[in-house]
Parts: C-alpha cells; structure tokens; sequence
C-alpha cells in the first residue's frame, strides 16, 4: 500500500489536481455477472490514461460508470469534487462536461455530420443557430471533415463517422473524454486517421480515459497504464513500465497475447 | 355505366356529403389512433414492467375482436354502459376505429421504439441531454422512420375498415352507396362506381405515403 | 344495469353461428392458399402479360374494402350476370378472394427471399424446375412466410363477422338477431365480444409465438 501511496502522490505532484477519482467500484450486472470488483484509478487533468485488458474484463463498464450512465453499487466516483451519480440533474451536468465516443460510433443516423456535432450545443446547451453552425463546422475541421457536413452518416466510412462522433462530444467543450475501444470496429486503414485526432487532443492536454486494443498508441501517447481483468485492476503504471518490465506474470502473458495478435499487428505504433 | 354518371350526377350533394363524412372519420380516427398508439406503445417500452403487461393484455384483447363487433359495441352497448341517451354514430364509428387501428399502432410503435440500439440511448444522455430529450429528438424520430411501412398499411387498412361504419348508419360513401341501391335497385353502377373509386384512392394514398417514406428511409438505417 | 344471466344465456343461442363461423374459416383458408400460392408463382415465374395480370389482380382484391367486395359479389353476380349462388357461396368466394391476395404478396416476398443459389444448388444435382421448387426452395420460404399466413388465418377468422350483413348466419348475425329477440343489447353484444376475445386470443398469441420463433431461427 504505501509504495502505491508513494506513487499516487508523485503523480499528483507532477501532474496536478485529480479530475476523475474512481474509488473501491462495485458493479453486478442483473443477470448475476459481476463486472467490477473494486476498481479505483486516477485520472489527473491534461493526463491521458489508457486502460487495457482483455475483453470483458470490465473496461467498458468502467468508463460507462464514470459517465453515470450505468449506476455502481458501491465505491464512488468523483469528477473534480463533485459525485457522480446515475440520475437527475446533477448527473446531467456532470455528463454534459464529459465526452464520451463509442466503439459502435452511434451517430445519430437521422441528422447530417453537421447536424450532429450542433446537437449538443443546440439541444443541450442551447446555443443560438448561428453559433451552433460555426462551432459544429470548426470542429469538423478539425476533425479533418470539413467538406463531409452534409453526408448523412449511412455515406461515411467508419474512420470518418468517428472522427465525426468525436467533433460531436468536443462540441461540448467537455473537461475530459472518454474513449471506449473507439477503434475496435474499424477497418485496418482507417485506424489511424482516428488515433491521430486522439493523438492531436492529447497534445492539447485534454484529460482522457482511453479503453483501447491499440497497444502502440497506449506505449506513445499515454502517461499512464491500467490494465484490468476479471473486473479489478490488475497493475498500473507509466507505459515504460507496464511495457518494459510488467511486475506480473499475468499482465505479461496478456501483453504477449496482443502483441502477437495479427490485427495490432496492422497497426503501426504513433 | 351510362347509368352511373346519371345517378352520381342526379345524387351529387348527398355523394358529396357522404365523401365529406368519410374523410372526416378517416382523419378523426387515424389521428385518434396515432396518438393512442403512440402513447400506449411508449408506455409499453419506457412504463416499466406492470405497465408494459396490462397494456399488452389491453392490445390482445381488442386484437381478438373483429372491428365491426367493437363498432356495434361501441354504438350501442357504450351508450347503454355509460347511460347515455343521444349517442352519435359518428363517435362511435371514430372511437371504434382508432381504438382497433391504435392497439395496432401501439405494437408497430413499440418495435420501432425497441429497434433503436441502445446505443443510441447511451450517446444521448452522454452529451447531457435529459431522459426525454434523448427520447424525443434521438429515439423517436429514428423509431418513426422506420415505424412508417407497417404504419402506411395499417392507415391505408383503417380507411378500408372505415366502411363498416356503414352498419352503424354513419352516413358516409357505403351508406350512400346501399342507400342509392335501395332507390334505383341498381347495384351493377353503383358498387362497381364505388369499387373503382375507393382503389383509385387507396393506390394513390398508397402512393404517396411510400413516396414520403422513400424520401426519409436513408435516415433511419442503424 | 348489466345483467349478468342475459349474458350467460347469449352463449348457448351464439353457438349455431359459431359453426357457421369456424366452418366458413376452415373453407376459406385452405383454398386460398392453394389459390395464393398460384399467384404468386405466376407473378415470379409466368411470362411478362399473365404475371402482370396477376399483379393486377391482387392489387384490385388489396386496394379495396372487403365488405364493398362482398356486396358487389352479393348483389351484382345475380343482377348482371345470372349467377345465383347461396349466401354462403358467394360470402366463401368474396374471402377466398380477398385472402389470397394478400397471402400471394407474402408467398411471393418469401419465394423471392431464397437466394438463387439454393436454385442453382438443386439443379446441380440434377432436379428438374419443379423438383427444384418443392424440395428446395420451397421448405424454406415455407418457414419464412408460416408467421404471417398463421397471422391471415386470425385476420380471416375476425373478417368473417362481415358476413352477418348479408344475412349470413355466423356468429355475428346470430348475436345481432338475438339483440333484436330480447332487447338485451350490451348483454347480447359483450357476450359476442366476449366469444370472439375466447377463440382468437389463443390464435393471436400462437401468432405470436411464431414470430418470435422465427427471430431466434434467423
């Protein structure tokens, strides 16, 4: 416990206050499955935080957790000094300071690019047509789609919708971003156009929370590493150390799986 | 058919005031029926578990009753039921129709509502919309795309169903129709007038409502 | 006000128009079948002039109401044409009709489902056209098409009550003639609800129960 402690206070030293503090997360599915089993991690601002394992270890649910968009049953999480609960206004207001992008992208398939990146601003925030616009436009350029804003999503490739679903979540001007295995669905070559508007956002010092399969990217671009399996986190580290010298033999056998796995194989490290 | 423009011609305001009804009763039940099955399908889906069983049982039951029984129910045992003495046919016949054609509504809604990943639900609330923003500007107007198929069938088959209203002596096209074959004992013009009229109207209605949902479809994919 | 043994002693006088009633579905359904399955082979498979006028005719049989086709069949077969057939008769060929039109719609969507190499898989192996057909192709849009015929089947067993306004004595005009005898409408006329409710409940959720099976299957 205390060189954890040591630890935990180094990195607080060095990268400021914690915005997403995850502590002791309990969480059973219904259906009797139990998906986190006392899970704490800290995102501090401007850190991006990448959190690998393998699948249904519960990284996913985590980062659903951490938005309030599925209730815990114990522990507590907190963004910045405020708790985030399941429900009402409060968790609202949390959420709306919290990007989130999904693996399956969910674009809204009834609006334009355009209309979905303004439908933050414009539903939530309620922001006036003409600034909507401009935000929504500045942001798919940003994103590199500029002259994509009228094509429904249907006329998108994946890389593109989710580049769109990210100038979506921007548009909120959110404190942080969650990314929840947001290049698993894609096809091979279009992997990269995504990972480098993340890459890009990082260097912004945006705080991220990244669930990925991309070891490359979680090696180069994050600041720190959890990897999580049957619902716990099994170590965490700065990627040098995770990547370099992993204290545990499981957390070895696991990178080794991956590493050797032909689709990270395609992807060339940022 | 000579003798059929001569009756159409010689019966021009009572066709014209029976045509009048019907449009009346069409566009009194469908919206009765929408809304009906809008509310009872969104309460199917979002109401919980007691709320999604009673209004399935209230769905299958009317489901299983022939729409003229629930029409001449409606006409007069309703009144009987609820002691009235003066009860328009009319009422009736737009009670009876939307009801039947709502329970229908109601199903076709619920699909269209649950055939909206859940995903999409997530990605909603994420950017901090509220429960019934996520519903109203995301879920519902992807659900209703792709409700519109099922949902043209089912209005072009209320204005079918709509004739039935002739039994309970709503004075719309059919009333007349009888009404006029009563007089002239000429069934030949007048059925096969009707006949042509009412397939003119369906195919096109048909028409237009599989135009409007061509134009949109591309909208709804998943 | 609602008077419970009226009620009761509507069912006994309702059960000679439920003969008429289950009798009339179990004519119907068959034929039309056979009858739709007709159609909708000449529609796919007949040259270019006889599919479209099959076309044609199922579209005249879909786009108009039911009860305006019994009472031209009724009133107009005599008067212009001769043809004197019993109430029943003629009540029987309006729904064959009609039913099978709407039930050639679903044969033909769900012949056409079958992908063309199920086809080309049984000629392969030699089988004739119609070999083809009935051992190949045939079973399975069989399963495809089986929850929206079962669902026909319900619908036809509530459009018989149209019957009873040609003095066709079903269930319906049996409950309507009652009505008249002793003047115990909502009696009389929820007991006929009640009766329908009984015997197509059952049917609708089996309906059901196909749909639902044939979700799991695909």
């Amino acid at each position: 416990m205390t060189t954890d402690d040591q630890r935990d206070h180094r990195r607080y030293a060095h990268n400021g206050p914690a915005l997403i503090r995850v502590e002791e997360v309990f969480r059973r599915y219904p259906t009797g499955v139990e998906a986190l089993r006392g899970v704490s991690l800290i995102a501090h601002e401007g850190e991006v935080v990448c959190i690998i394992g393998p699948s249904g270890s519960g990284k996913s649910t985590l980062l659903r957790c951490v938005n309030g968009l599925e209730p815990i049953d114990r522990g507590r999480i907190l963004f910045g000094d405020r708790e985030v609960r399941g429900k009402g206004r409060e968790a609202r207001a949390i959420r709306q300071q919290i990007g989130m992008v999904f693996q399956s992208f969910e674009l809204f398939p009834h609006m334009t690019a355009l209309g979905n990146v303004g439908e933050g601003p414009r539903t939530v925030l309620r922001m006036a047509h003409a600034a909507v616009e401009a935000r929504a436009r500045a942001l798919l350029d940003k994103v590199g789609l500029a002259d994509k804003a009228d094509a429904l999503p249907l006329q998108l490739s994946g890389g593109q919708q989710q580049r769109v679903a990210i100038a979506r979540a921007l548009a909120m001007e959110p404190r942080a971003m969650l990314f929840d295995e947001a290049t698993s669905a894609l096809d091979p070559e279009t992997v990269g156009e995504v990972l480098n508007v993340m890459q890009q956002l990082a260097r912004e010092g945006m705080t991220m929370l990244v669930v990925t399969h991309e070891m490359g990217f979680a090696r180069s671009v994050a600041d720190w590493v959890v990897v999580m399996e049957n619902g716990q986190v099994l170590e965490e580290g700065t990627p040098a150390r995770i990547f370099g010298g992993p204290r545990l033999a499981r957390t070895r056998e696991f990178l080794q799986r991956v590493e050797h796995a032909p689709h990270d194989a395609t992807v060339k490290p940022e | 058919m000579l003798d059929a423009f001569e009756i159409v011609r010689r019966n021009l305001g009572l066709l014209g005031h029976a045509f009048l009804i019907t449009v009346e009763l069409n566009v009194a039940s469908i919206a009765l029926a929408l809304s009906l099955g809008a509310l009872m399908g969104i309460g199917r889906v979002y109401g919980g578990h007691w709320a999604n069983r009673a209004l399935g049982l209230v769905i299958d039951v009317v489901r299983s009753i022939p729409i003229l029984v629930i029409m001449v129910w409606a006409f007069f045992g309703l009144p009987l039921l609820l002691g009235l003495k003066v009860f328009p046919a009319f009422i009736a016949g737009v009670l009876a129709l939307g009801l039947h054609s709502g329970v229908y509504i109601a199903e076709i809604v619920r699909g269209g509502l649950a055939s909206v990943r859940a995903g999409q639900m997530h990605a909603a609330l994420a950017l901090g919309m509220s429960w019934w923003q996520a519903v109203r500007r995301i879920v519902l107007p992807q659900a209703a795309i792709r409700m519109m198929p099922p949902l043209n069938t089912r209005i072009v088959r209320n204005i079918k169903d709509s004739v039935l209203a002739s039994t309970i002596a709503v004075q719309e096209l059919f009333w007349a129709a009888n009404l006029l074959e009563g007089e002239t004992a000429k069934p030949f013009p007048i059925y096969t007038t009707l006949m042509v009229f009412y397939f003119i109207v369906i195919v096109l209605i048909a028409r237009v409502l599989d135009r409007t949902y061509m134009k949109v479809a591309a909208r709804g994919a998943a | 006000m609602f008077h419970l043994p009226a009620f009761l002693d509507a069912f006994p006088a309702l059960l000679s128009g439920l003969r008429v009633t289950i009798e009339l579905t179990l004519l119907v359904m068959p034929c039309a079948v056979v009858v739709a399955l007709l159609l909708a082979l000449a529609r796919l498979y007949a040259p270019r002039p006889i599919a479209n006028l099959a076309m044609g005719w199922v579209e005249l049989w879909r786009a108009t109401p039911l009860l305006l086709q019994l009472y031209w069949l009724y009133y107009v077969m005599p008067s212009e044409f001769g043809i004197l057939l019993p109430g029943f008769a003629t009540v029987a060929f309006g729904l064959i009709c009609n039913v099978s039109a709407f039930l050639s719609e679903n044969f033909r969507a769900g012949i056409a489902s079958i992908r063309a190499g199920q086809w080309h898989a049984g000629r392969a192996l030699g089988m004739s056209e119609i070999q083809a057909f009935f051992r190949i192709v045939m079973p399975q849009a069989w399963s495809r098409v089986l929850p929206e015929t079962a669902s026909m089947w319900v619908e036809l067993f509530k459009e018989t009550s149209l019957v009873s306004t040609l003095a066709v004595a079903d269930l319906t005009y049996r409950a309507l003639a009652l009505r008249t005898e002793n003047y115990r409408t909502l009696e009389v006329l929820t007991a006929l609800a009640v009766a329908y409710l009984v015997l197509a409940y059952p049917q609708a959720k089996f309906c059901d129960w196909l749909y639902r099976r044939q979700r799991v299957h695909e």
